[in-house]
């Protein structure tokens, strides 16, 4: 036996982990997705489904979804989506050659750091350019805790306590980093179809198969893109097929603004009842949070300058981050 | 589950993070097993959860041109392994030291395992790193060299010092003598 081969044998009877340990990743790595700068929100899984699982439960899920859509009338949250649909179908977001989509958003994302957890507001503004480059600025405000137990542990992991207080940072992106949708922005290959999207935006957004997931990927897809109206029209509809989803009427945002509420368990959509437009997403109770976005806009360049050239482009989406001064630029220029 | 390549998930996740659960759903195992081997259930436990909450972190600079995040995952967990030294050497140590207290009773495989526990802990622990990358992570030169972010000729003359400080090692222990003769 050769020396390799003995190496090979050593501890080759690893069992595989525990589903508890399984279970514990998936969620430390859930906590790292809701704090990521400002995508989206997840609610907190009492249970996870074993993945094996997930083509019998979609079908279930899709089951209902058909059968709901046939054999009785639309909910309340249904129609009101529907109409909201309408309005949205007319407001068409082109991002031209050379120009780029802007949009501001406020949140209070918090974000997790072993034992210390950080509830901080910020403010989120992304200049997608039609090439795939462009810049996100975040600007937090300096951290809150959650208790004074929390605090400590804050500062026990960071005694100088930069992490915690807030600032600004800039991070570019070279073409073909960043895109203004799913499948790189390809709007064309998502049908218009609900019951065919929601399908689809499983495939693309990833997660599970279930009902609070479709709600959460009708966010994702509305969020920073430039869903062309009647893909956009289709997203609404498509909520509405979801099982659960429900309406609440007129809503408040964090900003005090009038919506329609559109909601799933405790995780809101609030919708500009006049131009069919995503006005702010929130949640009550624990884990609760708010966000809210002012109106999606085309401008014509990011403001400010890369302190490094924005080439080469990425590829695939991917490329390699260079920290500079104040924040970072991404490209395909390895590190 | 997304049928989807690890470069396009990944890609996709730069903006809709949810999408890196697949990844996680793909690999996880993968890593796991891979750092118990090296430092143990107990730590791999955290050391793989680590190792995708850091892989999440770092998304954006995934090598477009790779094929499969299995090199870049197990890269990241080599690399928080090396921040703990101590727990694989402490397992090493205590592994050797356990199936050599068995010694005399215990099947010949408990021989070879303290054999190659003791190998092991007086390896460099940048060759240990390339030799088990190859051994239990089953990768490649060229994905040792994009995990570890080292040259190839770097992995190469690793593995091969790796390799030739075990032969001699091994040689010296009473188990591998005994086959010899």
């Amino acid at each position: 036996m050769d020396e390799l081969q003995q190496v090979n044998d050593f501890r080759a009877s690893e069992a595989p982990p525990s589903d508890t340990a399984r279970d514990a990743a998936r969620s430390a790595l859930a906590g790292a997705i809701t704090a990521g700068p400002g995508r989206r929100r997840r609610r907190p899984r009492a249970r996870v489904f074993a993945f094996a699982a997930a083509p019998v439960a979609a079908a279930v899920i899709l089951g209902i979804v058909l059968l709901g859509s046939s054999a009785v009338a639309p909910s309340p949250a249904a129609a009101a989506l529907n109409r909201l649909a309408h309005l949205i179908a007319a407001q068409p977001l082109d991002v031209g050659p050379g120009q780029y989509l802007y949009v501001d958003s406020k949140n209070d994302y918090s974000s997790f750091d072993g034992d210390c957890q950080i509830v901080r507001n910020r403010r989120r503004q992304i200049w997608i350019g039609a090439d795939g480059s462009g810049l996100i600025r975040e600007t937090a405000g300096p951290a809150q805790y959650t208790s004074p137990a929390d605090r400590a542990a804050c500062l026990r992991d960071d005694p100088t306590g930069i992490y915690q207080s807030g600032g600004t940072s800039n991070d570019w992106y070279a073409p073909q980093c960043l895109s203004l949708g799913p499948a790189h922005g390809d709007w064309s290959k998502l049908s218009t179809d609900p019951q065919t999207l929601l399908q689809q935006m499983r495939e693309l957004d990833g997660g599970l198969p279930t009902a609070a997931e479709d709600f959460v990927h009708v966010g994702d897809f509305l969020r920073e893109t430039n869903a062309p109206p009647d893909v956009r029209a289709a997203l609404y509809q498509a909520a509405g097929l979801i099982p659960g989803v429900r309406l609440l009427g007129t809503v408040q945002d964090h900003d005090g603004r009038p919506g329609l509420g559109i909601a799933y368990d405790n995780s809101e959509l609030i919708f500009d009842s006049q131009t069919g437009e995503l006005l702010a997403e929130q949640a009550a109770g624990e884990g609760g949070y708010w966000a809210v976005y002012q109106p999606e806009q085309v401008v014509d360049a990011p403001p400010g300058e890369s302190p490094l050239p924005l080439t080469p482009p990425c590829v695939n989406g991917g490329g390699y981050g260079h920290d500079v001064p104040g924040g970072s630029v991404t490209n395909g220029q390895p590190r | 589950m997304s049928a989807h390549t690890d470069p396009q998930v990944i890609s996709r996740s730069v903006q809709m993070p949810n999408a890196f659960e697949v990844i996680f759903e793909r690999h996880f195992d993968t890593v796991h097993r891979y750092v118990a081997r090296r430092a143990g259930r107990q730590r791999a436990d955290d050391l793989a959860s680590q190792t995708f909450v850091v892989a999440f972190a770092r998304r954006a600079s995934f090598r477009p041109d790779a094929n499969d995040a299995r090199p870049w995952l197990l890269g990241i967990a080599t690399k928080l392994l090396a921040n703990d030294r101590r727990s694989e050497q402490r397992l090493l140590e205590t592994y050797g030291r356990l199936s050599g207290d068995a010694r005399d009773d215990a099947s010949s495989a408990s021989d070879s395992d303290r054999d190659v526990a003791d190998a092991l802990v007086k390896l460099d622990p940048a060759q240990r790193d390339v030799l088990l990358l190859h051994a239990w992570g089953d990768l490649s030169y060229e994905e040792i060299a994009d995990a570890l972010e080292i040259p190839v000729g770097t992995v190469r003359s690793r593995l091969s010092r790796a390799r030739a400080s075990l032969q001699i090692t091994l040689a010296q222990t009473p188990r591998t003598r005994q086959e010899a003769s």
